[in-house]
């Protein structure tokens, strides 16, 4: 016995240190349960094809002859439904770790290390897992290829259950109907108590007669169910008055009891509406990059979010009003109704390592900060961008952790002051930037390995690419009297207004230039770096 | 250009109000702050402004202020946007001449706006959202054009008119040679003839230079103030 102790001890151990088995295990993790993971929609649909097939060739089979081919495809599919079983029960709970930490508690304790209390405490984890729902269901989807047994071709049926696993939104109907459990065991008892009672009291009234079609219980049974379920086949019927009698009262109790059926499924999934509405949101957002968060789709929102889908950017939008939702909904954004100032939701939505920026643009300055402070407290290189209705709550932004704060009054106090001292550079500059004309201004990133790598500013001809060089951004060292115009910027990062000739360009260096989008289109290429959308670094 | 001692009236201190007085402070402005609501007055007059307190809808009273005489420029910064129409109409008929700024709280009020008579119209929210986009999709664009030329370095963008009498007069814009000689980019002219129609530098050969052209230059400010003295030549 304490060799075998020894053993498992060092095994599990062994495996605690082992790195490819906690990767093994991390990855079927991933592939089976976390609905992040990138891979795990193709595992699915995968599965949900193999279900497919499978069911379709064991429905074939049942009056066409079986040919070779389809019992390959069957045993491949009986192999891979194992294989599956057998990880899901692999990656419940941790056997070695169990062990490790009843060991390290026994030793901290100074008590006797007892291998049972372990191995029990595993075993109690395996067994809630054999004995839960979808794990019963994946058992018997493979018991179908037993063919000798007709019964068990009925488990075919757990094969299709087996969609369950696979499918967000038929996981989500049937947890709408679990939620709704009591009211369903309610109805369950009613309509076993009424079935029970009609029958009997056909049985004793018809059950000796001649010339009844009712000639068991379970006959009686049969008839009183047809009956209340008002689907009425009418191969029995109750031939006395007495029976008849017993015949009106389960029909009114069948419309009865289907009238509230009918009424539970729908208020469960009235009130689960949104909820659902909301998985599909996130279940989008869980694929593809990350995104931009948009909360409050008041005036400033909407701008952004125009901007953004006409873009091509992902998004998504957060406002406390029902109609505004609606609105996002209706113009094809991906839209949640709910308080962002909520820690969960934006828990949810993965402020913490989905999001990489977010903008608060509600109405309410509070809550501005609040969402702010909230969000820079999940995530700290989340990038926050807020609108303020003053400059106090714009300090009290840039406090609370927000890297850019949009002031509106500020800017049309800013705007005015332009358009009264300079109206033509700022109508012109405002164009540019707006893309109103046809000249942009654009920062362009010098890849490496590419033409201009090494050249100087001079013999690159931006005259005669009709471009006009702004200046560049580079995170060189520069000694300030050597370099003209040098104007530091955050991170070690400095600008260098008009460059010198003889400038020689390095790869990483920032072009911004003003020109044609041709032109700049043409150069983009030229320079490998592609656009430059995201911050310095 | 404004001569600066132009008279501007802001109507309606609140918000926007607030930061445009703020701004215009810093130039060489006279500002007066109008409004009905005594306590924004009070507030304004706090803040150390020259005030008015008058209703915008008495035509009679509007006429008082002497628009088109002392107050060439207004600005309509009242929160609702019927306000800022009523009071645009009023002072476009008050004085054709009169240049009007005013601000708007959704989109469909600026043609309203515009068809009242105002010169230039901001939509208040739309100019945040767009600036919020520009965050996102251009953020080192907008941050060197924060850091330069939007106040906080020294570079700025200025526009520089050629005075009558300036010897750069039937030059080519070209031989000012602005890069070598002065420090400053040239991002394009706007000619006298084709008025407020700005032409990109790099869409035109080269242009012979004339009196009333704008050249809107970027570089360091006294870049800027050397070429304006060299501009007015002997007559400055």
């Amino acid at each position: 016995m304490t060799l075998l102790k020894n053993l498992l001890v060092q095994f599990s151990l062994f495996l605690e240190a082992s790195q490819g088995y906690g990767e093994a295990k991390d990855f079927a993790r991933n592939l089976l349960g976390n609905p992040r993971y990138p891979y795990k929609r193709y595992f699915d649909l995968g599965m949900i094809l193999l279900v497919i097939v499978s069911v379709a060739l064991l429905v074939y089979a049942v009056d066409n002859p079986v040919q070779t081919w389809m019992l390959w495809v069957e045993d491949f599919a009986v192999t891979v439904f194992i294989v599956e079983y057998l990880a899901r029960f692999w990656i419940v709970g941790d056997m070695h770790r169990t062990v490790i930490e009843h060991l390290n508690q026994t030793e901290f304790l100074h008590l006797p290390f007892k291998l049972r209390t372990a191995l029990f405490e595993v075993a109690r984890v395996k067994w809630n897992y054999i004995t839960s729902p979808l794990a019963i269901i994946d058992l018997l989807a493979i018991l179908p290829s037993y063919r000798p047994v007709r019964l068990l071709r009925v488990f075919l049926l757990f094969r299709l259950f087996k969609l369950f696993r696979y499918s967000r939104s038929v996981h989500g109907m049937a947890e709408v109907l679990a939620e709704h459990r009591f009211e369903f065991y309610t109805l369950a008892f009613f309509m076993v108590f009424v079935v029970i009672a009609a029958a009997s009291a056909i049985f004793v009234f018809e059950g000796a007669m001649p010339e009844s079609t009712i000639n068991s219980f379970f006959d009686a049974l049969y008839w009183a169910m047809v009956t209340l379920s008002t689907v009425g086949y009418g191969d029995i019927t109750p031939h006395t008055p007495e029976g008849r009698v017993v015949a009106i009262a389960l029909i009114v109790s069948g419309i009865g009891v289907l009238a509230f059926t009918t009424s539970i499924v729908v208020a469960a999934f009235q009130e689960k509406l949104g909820e659902l509405r909301e998985h599909r949101v996130l279940s989008e957002l869980e694929r593809g990059p990350r995104f931009t968060v948009i909360c409050g789709f008041g005036e400033v929102g909407q701008v952004v979010a125009s901007k953004l889908a006409e873009t091509r950017q992902r998004f998504m939008v957060i406002d406390l009003e029902e109609g505004r939702v609606r609105l996002a909904t209706k113009r094809g954004y991906l839209a949640m109704c709910g308080d962002a100032a909520d820690n969960d939701l934006l828990e949810n939505i993965g402020v913490r390592d989905r999001v990489h920026t977010l903008v608060c643009a509600t109405n309410d300055d509070v809550k501005n900060v609040f969402i702010t402070v909230s969000s820079r407290r999940m995530n700290d290189g989340l990038r926050i961008i807020a609108s303020a209705g003053s400059r106090e709550e714009a300090r009290k932004l840039t406090l609370a952790g927000a890297n850019h704060v949009v002031s509106p009054s500020q800017i049309v106090g800013y705007m005015a002051a332009e358009y009264i001292g300079r109206p033509v550079a700022f109508e012109a500059i405002n164009n540019i930037l707006r893309g109103e004309r046809d000249v942009l201004l654009e920062a362009l990133r010098v890849g490496s390995e590419t033409t201009v790598c090494g050249k100087e500013v001079s013999e690159i001809d931006f005259p005669g690419r009709k471009l006009l060089l702004f200046g560049i951004i580079t995170s060189r060292e520069w000694n300030v009297e050597d370099v003209p115009n040098l104007y530091p910027l955050e991170d070690d990062f400095c600008f260098i207004f008009k460059p010198a000739p003889h400038f020689r360009i390095e790869p990483g260096d920032i072009l911004i230039i003003f020109g044609y989008e041709l032109s700049l289109v043409h150069l983009r290429r030229e320079l490998g770096g592609g656009q430059f959308r995201t911050g310095l670094r | 250009m404004p001569a600066p001692s132009s008279g501007i009236a802001l109507f309606g201190y609140y918000r926007s109000a607030v930061e445009v007085a703020s701004y215009l402070r810093t130039g060489d402005y006279r500002v007066v702050i109008i409004d009905n609501n005594p306590g924004n007055l009070d507030k304004a007059r706090n803040a150390g402004y020259e005030t008015a307190e008058l209703d915008f809808r008495d035509d009679s009273e509007l006429a008082k202020l002497g628009l088109g005489e002392t107050i060439d420029t207004i600005f309509c910064l009242f929160p609702d946007d019927a306000e800022n129409v009523f009071l645009t109409l009023s002072a476009r008929a008050l004085a054709p001449g009169i240049r009007i700024f005013s601000i708007a709280h959704g989109r469909s009020s600026v043609p309203n706006l515009r068809a009242a008579g105002a010169n230039k119209v901001i939509e208040t929210e739309e100019i945040s959202g767009l600036r919020i986009w520009d965050i996102i999709t251009r953020p080192i664009v907008t941050a060197i054009l924060d850091h330069t030329l939007f106040g906080q370095a020294n570079l700025n963008v200025m526009e520089l008119p050629i005075p009558a009498g300036s010897p750069f007069i039937g030059r080519l814009v070209s031989e000012l040679e602005l890069e070598s000689q002065y420090n400053l980019i040239l991002l394009g002219t706007v000619d006298h003839k084709l008025e407020e129609h700005f032409v990109y530098s790099q869409q035109v050969q080269d242009a012979r230079l004339q009196a009333g052209d704008i050249l809107v230059v970027i570089g360091p400010v006294d870049a800027g103030a050397s070429l304006i003295k060299d501009l007015q030549g002997t007559q400055g």
